[in-house]
């Protein structure tokens, strides 16, 4: 069961830095996912843990292995791509039995290995079948089961569900950690889908620019993003503009029109400008106002049925707009047009400065 | 304000249908769509509507005029595709008028017009740009803005918002429809996504294998859906086998393979037919206490616990080993069940869907 650490890696390609002083660890048997938007540095750093590129500083240590100098074949690591790496003239078997003939075991060996293989990815029924009679995620369990035949105990999995339709995937995401978790493998796993990554990985590194922003559990992410950028990343969430005010120990804050909010405590001084950010899940919408807790008046610009939520766009009194998804089940049903409370507890206020950059950029959207 | 219909329309690719017979019409100024994985179908019929592509059997009518000969030029369409197709060294006006100027038909009016649709896409002090300089979701506004500056009533949009990063697709999703709706266009958009289509139509049509099957508003598709297929595409369910013991006027009973009795009040089915029985992860409600109760319970043991935006996921074993999907908001108390806990599932007979099995198959 390998451990993956990387010490004080960057990478420049000319004058751009991919990869800037980058400190990680990921622990033995863990589902490690490098979440990120394109060009964040995720999969640079994925292919220098491969030693596919080499770092332009730092160190990467496999099993506390100094591994900077050891080419990839000597890694110990089984590599999936997005796209499928699959022989097309060869059966499924002789495929999963390729890496395993080049390196000359003898044939009990290696057809109790692709067995095994075969098993984990339930392939067993389609082992005589060759590629063009597969589906798309058929050929990737194949690309899989090579990879886990192969015997690496480290998988590193580049977009891996990448080129599946969103059902698929959806449903790939639960085979692929419970063949990492039931042979006790360690996975990183890059993927630019906060979902995705949500729902596989047991703790996510939040890239941005060549640098790691956060490292948490999907929870710690949800709950506690530490940074703007992260709870815009990660999950959905309304951002509104404010100024900070203090009232007998709580964090209020004004936000235009004069609308007033409460936020969850935080250590901001009166007068400084902020943003606050509330999950659309965490507002509810209600046809009347409620005591103790945050309450807003707007009105429905669009209602739309999505199944097991209902998404609504709202107009603020004082011209913002926001965003609500609320289950369909549980909560009151609003048609366009019509003026809503909007009710949501402090705790669930985050307050975060006001960045000079990064907030123009999430107005315009 | 065109109406758009299919009368039996059938395309093949060598011995593949890709379209098979396929009915529909779209209603004046309505945003549709076309929701299906890859291979149902969907843009292909989208690239005959364009007249990309010849209709091998059946008839497109714009309006009750027929398109059969009529080429893409003249059947009043704009496109959008999920690759902007920008010319890269012209900037975003020079895109956006390209249709007019090529045509020699620029003037004072279609630059007003050009205007407009800029200000509409929200891009009006931009003009200058070049692609390059443009975010994603920008330049799928300005090939949107070219689609529009043509006059065309018509507008198809072939996963218009596939190349986009989660957060834009969602935003501009709510943009699209807006537009569409204030200038009365007729919409047909394509794409695989479940979120995107609901969030954006009028009524969608679910695609499978080269013919809708079934059309409806969002609500409809969720609430009554036609097959399993569709209730399937739509979100994460619960299938189980099964024989009909008894039925009465509105409700039929039911006895899985597992040997659980479940009860529906959907529909009644005569007693000795197979069915599935058919549960949405949503609708599996966790008791935090067994009630006793037998028909409509399931007893399992927590086997994973996966986080989901808003919702806990669960993934529960029952006795027999099967699993069972189960999805609860994340605000509830159900949602702090921990990974090895023994609980009881229960579903409402209005939440349990039954389809006939075929016994043809």
């Amino acid at each position: 069961m390998p451990d993956v650490r990387l010490v004080n890696v960057t990478k420049r390609f000319d004058d751009v830095v991919a990869v800037d002083r980058l400190n990680l660890h990921v622990r033995n048997g863990e589902y490690f996912v490098f979440l990120g938007p394109s060009g964040c540095g995720k999969t640079t750093t994925l292919r220098i843990v491969a030693g596919l590129t080499e770092p332009t500083e730092g160190e990467v240590y496999i099993e506390d292995r100094n591994v900077s100098e050891v080419p990839p074949e000597d890694r110990n690591i089984g590599l999936v791509f997005q796209h499928f790496e699959v022989f097309p003239f060869m059966t499924v078997y002789d495929n999963v039995a390729y890496s395993l003939t080049i390196q000359g075991l003898d044939d009990e060996e290696i057809d109790k290995r692709v067995h095994q293989a075969l098993e984990v990815t339930g392939l067993n029924d389609v082992a005589d079948n060759y590629p063009n009679n597969l589906s798309a995620p058929e050929l990737q369990r194949c690309s899989i089961a090579r990879v886990l035949a192969g015997g690496s105990r480290l998988l590193l999995l580049d977009e891996p569900l990448g080129s599946l339709d969103p059902k698929t995937r959806e449903r790939f995401r639960f085979t692929l950690r419970s063949i990492v978790k039931g042979r006790g493998l360690t996975a990183i796993h890059v993927t630019h889908d906060q979902e995705e990554a949500m729902a596989i990985a047991d703790r996510i590194a939040v890239f941005r620019e060549g640098r790691i922003l956060q490292v948490g559990s999907p929870v710690e992410l949800y709950e506690r993003p530490a940074s703007i950028f992260v709870a815009n990343f990660v999950g959905e969430t309304n951002f509104l503009e404010g100024i900070v005010e203090k009232r007998e120990g709580k964090t209020l804050v004004r936000l235009r029109g004069d609308l007033l909010i409460e936020a969850a405590e935080s250590e901001f001084d009166a007068g400084s400008r902020a943003v606050v950010a509330v999950r659309r899940e965490n507002m509810f919408l209600s046809s009347s106002r409620e005591k103790g807790v945050n309450s807003l008046l707007g009105h429905v610009v669009r209602a739309a049925f999505l199944g097991k939520l209902v998404r609504y766009r709202i107009e603020l009194e004082n011209g913002d707009f926001i965003e609500v998804k609320q289950p369909t089940r549980t909560g009151e049903i609003f048609e366009e047009g019509e003026s809503v409370h909007i009710i949501f507890s402090p705790e669930k206020v985050l307050v975060y400065r006001y960045p000079k950059d990064l907030f123009h950029e999430l107005a315009l959207k | 304000m065109p109406e758009v219909r299919l009368e039996s329309v059938t395309k093949r690719y060598g011995k593949t249908e890709a379209v098979k017979n396929l009915c529909l019409t779209v209603h004046d100024g309505e945003y549709f769509t076309l929701l299906g994985p890859i291979g149902s179908g969907k843009t292909t019929t989208l690239m005959l509507l364009a007249g990309l592509i010849e209709v091998d059997e059946g008839e497109i009518y714009f309006d009750d005029k027929p398109m059969k000969g009529v080429p893409p030029e003249d059947r009043g369409v704009g496109f959008v595709f999920e690759t902007f197709a920008l010319f890269p060294h012209y900037n975003v006006w020079e895109n956006v008028t390209y249709g007019p100027r090529v045509r020699n038909e620029e003037s004072t009016s279609t630059r007003k017009v050009a205007e407009e649709m800029l200000r509409m896409v929200l891009l009006e002090d931009r003009p200058d740009a070049l692609p390059d300089e443009l975010s994603g979701g920008m330049k799928q506004r300005t090939a949107l803005a070219r689609a529009l500056t043509s006059g065309a009533k018509i507008l198809l949009l072939d996963e218009p918002l596939g190349s986009l990063d989660a957060k834009i697709r969602s935003a501009l999703a709510l943009d699209l429809r807006r537009i569409v709706k204030a200038l009365g266009l007729t919409a047909i958009h394509v794409t695989n996504n479940v979120e995107e289509a609901m969030t954006i139509s009028d009524r969608v049509a679910v695609m499978h294998n080269g013919s809708p099957e079934q059309v409806g508003l969002p609500k409809e598709l969720y609430e009554n859906p036609k097959s399993i297929f569709v209730m399937d595409f739509m979100g994460d369910i619960n299938l189980f086998n099964g024989v009909v013991t008894s039925s009465g006027e509105d409700f039929t009973e039911v006895t899985t393979e597992e040997g659980v009795p479940f009860r529906s009040s959907r529909r009644s089915i005569e007693t000795g037919t197979r069915v599935h029985a058919v549960v949405r992860a949503e609708d599996v409600d966790i008791l935090l206490e067994n009630d006793k109760a037998a028909v409509n319970r399931l007893h399992g043991t927590v086997k994973e616990k996966l986080f989901l935006l808003g919702f806990t996921k669960y993934l529960i074993e029952l006795e027999t080993r099967r699993e069972v999907v189960a999805e609860v908001p994340s605000m509830r108390r159900e949602a702090e069940l921990r990974v090895g806990e023994t609980i009881t599932m229960k579903f409402t007979p209005q939440n349990v869907y039954l389809f006939q099995i075929e016994e043809s198959i």
